[in-house]
């Protein structure tokens, strides 16, 4: 019990003696309260549930006779029915109270009537029979003068009411939509739009009311009107397009701040009207321009306005969002979308987190980028404690799953599903996993597998379609043959070895009859396997008891399938021996088919070919066969055979007399009935043939049942059918897990190479790699080739001819991992190489090794050279047919390996220097004694500019000034030679100066003089100038893609331009490496088609680019905190790219 | 639209129990029950939304929840609902609810649920939002309380009673509707007024 409702309960008696201030006058409440408070003094003091039983029955018992007791007065009555709602909400049932509270509303003063109607309204049902009783009294409470009242009967009327008498109030509440008092006509409303939930119909005519209702000066009335329009809405958006115009407008005033403070909630005007027509104008523009386009303005504004950081703001943003990706699309408000969905995405708070996850999953199609974005706090939420976090991600993940990352999204979604008990969420979840497992299974054993556990799981909940889809599946095959073979004798493997577990029981019903339709088709593709033996082990599983009938049904049918191919089995005729006498007439009935075809095996085989489940049956309409046995009947002087409704007419036209209706529909049910899969009764529906007629055609026609269901064609007969064996292909089941293998091997050496990383963090990066590989639109076709082509591997019967597709297949597994591993190793070295020119600007021409591996292209060579494909090929937009897979999985492994070693080399060189990047000297003046170089020095935190004056023929330099003529832009100091190690000799004199830049330009040019004396001449003044770029402020900007990401969203300030490069589908990475190299731009990270580089501009503002590979060119997009700072990069960029 | 509301405290005992979808009387309660079930598993930080449980149709529903001291308040709404949208509307209940009580703690809803009952059903009426106006909720329990009032002081004199409750009406709150600043008037619907 509470603790709190004890403490406070000592204390009861003075709190009702000193009557809490607001709950009304004292005297009044006394006996109710204390009768109540007794009541709750007394479920509380109680330590059992079976005393509070006791307790409450008691009470009840006595409030019966209260009630019941004719010298009850109203009063009384009303302190009686607030303890009947009390004993209610507790669970126990107070029904002899009902007919109470209705004569409390009907008759009491207002008081009481309310009292009475709020126990009606929360007894009551709409369709309980009691509530008729209560019509009238609604009837006269709405005629009422009295406000309250009125209020009162509208109230319940938005409660509950009875649908068959709404007529009887329909015009008294359309009436009240004219009342002078908003508070009624917002009851009204709300009442009517009850009306048109439960009886649609009823309240057609009034829909001018209701569009009245939102012209109302009143802005309550409007608002309420507005959860019809929602509906309506939703129903048939076409219906009201001619609104959008009015909502549009509303919507403006809401937003404009037009409405009274009255309606502020947190100083955000209207903000539940605000939600509720965002969601109407979503609903409206979807998928009409038009429409959309009167929207725009306002959405805009909308989501400019709500900036304020409290929860409201945030439902306001989320709603905004929602319908800016429903209505036709405007890329403005695409890009502040999603920009607010990072904010989303990326607030540390749980719930805005959540609904990013959810804003995501819904814009996810339209822009799979944005995942792409925030891939690392997917990640995040995948493990979070939180399930309904998880779920969330996971309804994300399906929605990005792809043929390249599909084992990773199972895999996470299959330990969601063994961790979760709740029935709805393991249909849900099983069936998207049996979905996703047949669009994009990479290969056979990972489909097979992955629909074990989804049978397995899914059991008897899941949805019929799953084992059906399946099963067909298997059965139809898809493009190559040899493919459809090895699937299915990995399955037939499969679940031999599944069935030899000792647990084999406790799979679900489903799984077991999936399984035994299995095994009787496809076992005998297995060699080894005896078909005696498979037979033995369907045995076990008959003779046991747990398994339902049903079940047993597909089992025997599965033996009978394989009775022909086994010799001779004593199983068989154990079965036969056990089953004749079962007393499910079902299973005895397929006993005897089984028993008599066992007798004659010829017919058995014929009857039960392998393989043949999708062929079509011929079936022999005319039942030709039996010619002549006809003809011997006629000769005997039978009569002649006369169709059915011909008998019937005959029948008619001669006698009115006997119905023989119920014959026909006898028959017509038994046809049905063969539907079956299980073949199940055929036997009865068989009349009036002999014996041997009948087997005959009871089993041809039981085997039509069963494989009508898988077959393509149903019922139509195909004119050739060829008894002619195909030819087995022998299963090579060896490949796939030499391939597996492979898989393996180069993670890990992957992951050996960790150095900077905590392994956590790699682990986290690998997976994401893994889960978002191949979402970008061109990604899968810069990394891989075509491998699009594959991706629907189980798509059935697909034009594409793909007689290799297995090669194609084994390929891209191979293929895959190693290349993301190889790039992985790429990016990991750009990582070091940046953060070695941040210790030590290194001289990218001193180290050549170093600039060999400055992107990942490069690195990419080395081991793909070994396995004799060269990189260009691969990048290039290269066919997939190039590749050779490695001979064996050491080999890609070992040049990984190679790799590794050399990076180790390079790095430990480049390591050693310390010595920043410098241009080299030029001259910039000079005369016949003198001559000033200049040469500048890229330092980190500056630019150093070096100026040395040098004596011609020997002579020695008196002195020598520097002086810079002051420039807007740059921020110029001193520094006295402690920067650099200078060789101070005496016919040389060297001034350094540190520049900063105040301000972004492109180009600009710095000027000064020099003032220089010889021993023996006077004073010689030159001056200079040189031009500074841009480029000498950049700096590399090493950062986390995650922290790219949330760089990106907080900055203001960005300019976009297509850029056209040749090639454009080889060069990403060339054109990143020109950045790289021209600029000074950190590559940040490279997904698909698209690149992510940062620089920092000296001393501290950030810039950031975005480069997207597409058809024809490369877009470029900038971001920054300094306004100028885009469009003097985007400059630098163009340049540097077209002189590459 | 809003299918149930229900209040219980820490140790799951039932305070408020108001459902707006019909369900048998034993099926609420173990809605009720696994609702805190549902809600009590999870730590405060964590987020205030969650699926319905299979009892009230799963994953179409979500259960919107706030822990106050000993009391949750769960909302449970179908998908045409916003969810922050409900989790604010729970805290104008709530604060509703301490300016009718002054200070409003786990035994004034014992005690007074009727009351209780009264204010729910200005701020939701058939599972529809009414009103989310704070002052305007506790303007219309002010009117119904004074009702209240003259009710008791005039219970002695009956006939004087029912025509001063007649003379009651609902107070003017001022909503300010300065029709020429607000201008809601829908234009192009002209031919409809």
């Amino acid at each position: 019990m509470s603790d709190i409702v004890e403490r406070t309960l000592t204390a009861l008696p003075g709190l009702f003696l000193q009557s809490p201030p607001g709950s009304g006058p004292a005297a009044a409440k006394a006996p109710f309260s204390s009768r109540l408070g007794g009541l709750v003094r007394g479920v509380t003091a109680l330590t059992s549930k079976h005393e509070e039983e006791k307790l409450i029955q008691q009470e009840l018992s006595s409030l019966k006779a209260t009630v019941s007791a004719p010298t009850t007065t109203l009063k009384m009555m009303k302190e009686c029915m607030v303890r009947l709602i009390y004993c209610e909400m507790l669970g126990y049932d107070a029904s002899f109270g009902y007919i109470h509270a209705i004569k409390l509303a009907q008759q009491g003063n207002l008081l009481e009537k309310r009292v009475g109607y709020l126990a009606v309204s929360l007894f009551l049902h709409e369709s309980h029979e009691l509530l008729l009783l209560l019509v009238n009294t609604v009837v006269k409470d709405l005629q009422s003068t009295n406000l309250v009242e009125v209020c009162m009967a509208l109230t319940v009327v938005s409660q509950i009411f009875p649908r068959e008498m709404i007529p009887a109030v329909l015009p008294l509440i359309e009436d009240k939509l004219q009342h002078s008092k908003e508070i009624i006509r917002r009851k009204a409303v709300l009442a009517l739009y009850k009306f048109h939930l439960i009886a649609p119909n009823q309240v057609q005519h009034i829909h001018v009311k209701f569009r009245k209702a939102l012209c109302d000066r009143d802005v309550g009335v409007m608002a309420a009107s507005l959860h019809i329009y929602l509906r309506m809405i939703k129903e048939n958006a076409s219906g009201y397009k001619d609104l959008t115009g009015s909502f549009v407008t509303i919507l403006k005033q809401v937003v404009g701040g037009k409405l009274p403070v009255d309606f502020n909630y947190h100083s955000v005007p209207a903000p539940w009207l605000q939600i509720q027509l965002l969601r109407i104008l979503g609903l409206l523009g979807k998928d009409d321009q038009r429409t959309s386009e009167l929207m725009y303005d306002v959405l805009d504004e909308s989501l400019r306005r709500a900036e304020l950081n409290h929860n409201i703001t945030y439902a306001i943003l989320f709603e905004c969002v929602h319908t800016v990706y429903s209505i036709y699309p405007k890329s403005e408000l695409l890009e502040k979308a999603a920009k607010c969905i990072g904010k989303f995405v990326l607030s540390p708070k749980i719930n805005l987190k959540y609904l990013g996850l959810k804003a995501l999953t819904y814009v996810v199609q339209q822009d799979p980028t944005l995942a792409l974005q925030h891939q690392m706090t997917i990640i995040e939420c995948l493990d979070h404690p939180d399930p309904i976090i998880k779920r969330e991600t996971l309804e994300l993940l399906y929605r990005i799953t792809n043929s390249q990352n599909v084992t990773v999204i199972v895999q996470k979604m299959l330990e969601y599903l063994h961790q979760s008990k709740e029935e709805y969420i393991i249909v849900n979840l099983v069936g998207k996993i049996a979905e996703l497992a047949e669009k994009y299974a990479p290969d056979n054993a990972w489909f097979i597998q992955t629909m074990n556990a989804v049978f397995s799981v899914g059991g008897d909940v899941m949805h019929p379609d799953i084992p059906s889809n399946f099963l067909r599946l298997l059965a139809e095959g898809f493009e190559d043959e040899t493919e459809d073979q090895q699937l299915r004798v990995y399955a037939v493997q499969s679940y031999l070895s599944l069935l030899d577990a000792e647990n084999a029981l406790i799979y679900p019903q489903r799984f077991l009859q999936v399984m035994s339709w299995v095994l009787g088709e496809y076992s005998y593709l297995l060699d080894k396997e005896k078909p005696e033996e498979v037979i033995n082990r369907l045995y076990k599983l008959l003779m046991n008891d747990s398994i339902s009938s049903e079940t047993k049904a597909w089992l025997i049918a599965a033996v009978t399938k394989l009775t022909p191919q086994a010799q001779t089995s004593s199983t068989v005729e154990r079965i036969i021996q056990e089953f004749t006498g079962s007393l499910d007439t079902c299973m005895r009935q397929q006993t005897f088919e089984l028993k008599h075809l066992y007798e004659n095996v010829e017919v058995m085989k014929n009857l039960l070919p392998v393989n043949k489940s999708c062929e079509d049956l011929v079936v022999d309409a005319s039942l030709s066969f039996l010619d002549g046995y006809v003809a011997e009947g006629l000769s005997q002087g039978a009569a002649p055979y006369k169709p059915h409704h011909q008998r019937q007419e005959e029948k008619l036209s001669q006698e009115k007399v006997l119905n023989f209706e119920p014959y026909g529909l006898s028959f017509s049910s038994g046809f049905t009935g063969r539907q079956s899969p299980a073949g199940i009764s055929l036997g009865s529906d068989i009349s009036g043939n002999s014996a041997e007629t009948g087997l005959k055609e009871t089993n041809s026609l039981k085997l039509e049942g069963v494989k009508k269901l898988w077959g393509k064609q149903g019922y139509l007969p195909k004119k050739e059918s060829k008894a002619g064996d195909e030819t087995e292909a022998p299963p090579v089941p060896a490949e796939s897990t030499a391939l597996e293998n492979v898989d393996q091997a180069v993670p890990k050496r992957d992951q050996a190479q960790v150095l900077t990383q905590s392994r956590e963090e790699r682990e986290k990066q690998l997976l994401a790699s893994s889960l978002f590989v191949g979402l970008g639109s061109e990604s899968a076709i810069n990394l891989l080739g075509k491998a699009d082509t594959i991706s629907h591997k189980f798509r059935r019967k697909s034009k594409v001819k793909e007689a290799k597709s297995r090669d194609v297949a084994s390929t891209h597994n191979l293929t895959c991992p190693s290349l993301n591993s190889l790039s992985n190793v790429a990016y990991e070295e750009n990582d070091y190489l940046t953060t070695l020119q941040d210790r030590g600007n290194t001289e990218a021409k001193e180290f050549p090794l170093g600039s060999e591996l400055l992107v990942s292209e490069s690195v990419s060579e080395l081991p793909l050279a070994e396995c004799s494909l060269s990189a260009p090929a691969l990048f290039a937009d290269s066919d997939m047919e190039v590749f050779h897979p490695p001979a064996s999985a050491a080999a890609s492994a070992s040049a990984v390996a190679s790799v590794t070693t050399e990076i180790a080399l390079a790095s430990s060189f480049l390591e050693e220097t310390t010595e920043d990047m410098r241009s080299g000297p030029v001259e910039v003046c000079g005369d016949e004694t003198v001559t000033v170089s200049s040469y500048k020095l890229w330092k980190e935190d500056c630019l150093l500019m070096v100026w040395s004056v040098a004596a011609k023929n020997g002579s020695e330099l008196k002195s020598a000034s520097l002086d810079i003529f002051p420039a807007e832009n740059f921020q110029i100091s001193e520094q006295a030679g402690c920067c650099l190690p200078v060789t101070e000799v005496g016919n040389t004199k060297t001034f350094q100066y540190s520049l900063q830049m105040e301000s972004p330009f492109t180009e600009e040019t710095l000027s000064g003089s020099i003032t220089y004396q010889m021993v023996d001449t006077h004073a010689v003044q030159l001056e200079f100038s040189l031009n500074l770029s841009l480029l000498d402020f950049i700096r590399p900007l090493t950062i986390s893609t995650e922290d790219f990401g949330k760089l990106w969203l907080s900055f203001a300030n960005d300019v976009k331009q297509n850029v056209k490069i040749p090639e454009p589908q080889a060069s990403l990475l060339s054109a990143l490496k020109t950045l790289q190299q021209k600029l000074r731009l950190h590559v940040v990270d490279v997904r698909g088609s698209e690149g992510l580089l940062a620089c920092r501009l000296l001393p501290s503002t950030s810039g950031l680019l975005h480069c997207r590979v597409h058809a024809d060119g490369l877009s470029l997009w900038f971001r920054s905190s300094c306004s100028a700072l885009p469009d003097c990069l985007l400059y630098q960029c163009q340049k540097a790219l077209e002189g590459s | 639209m809003i299918q149930a509301i229900l209040v219980f405290n820490n140790h799951g005992k039932p305070r408020l129990v108001r459902f707006y979808q019909r369900f048998p009387e034993e099926i609420q309660q173990q809605i009720v029950r696994e609702t805190f079930h549902l809600v009590l598993k999870r730590d405060d930080n964590i987020c205030n939304f969650l699926e319905g449980g299979s009892l009230i149709g799963g994953s179409d529903y979500k259960l919107i929840y706030r822990h106050y001291a000993t009391l949750y308040f769960v909302f449970c709404v179908d998908s045409s609902e916003s969810e922050l949208g409900i989790l604010d509307l729970i805290q104008v209940f709530v604060e509703t609810l301490d300016k009718c009580f002054e200070n409003v703690c786990e035994l004034d809803l014992i005690f007074h649920m009727d009351k209780v009952h009264y204010i729910l059903q200005e701020v939701v009426m058939g599972g529809m939002v009414l009103e989310t106006n704070m002052n305007e909720i506790v303007a219309q329990m002010d009117a119904q309380s004074r009702l209240e009032k003259s009710e008791g002081g005039l219970s002695a004199a009956p006939a004087r009673a029912v025509s001063a409750v007649k003379n009651i009406n609902l107070p003017e709150i001022p909503r300010n509707i300065n029709i020429g600043d607000l201008n809601i008037k829908v234009p192009n619907l002209s031919q409809f007024v």
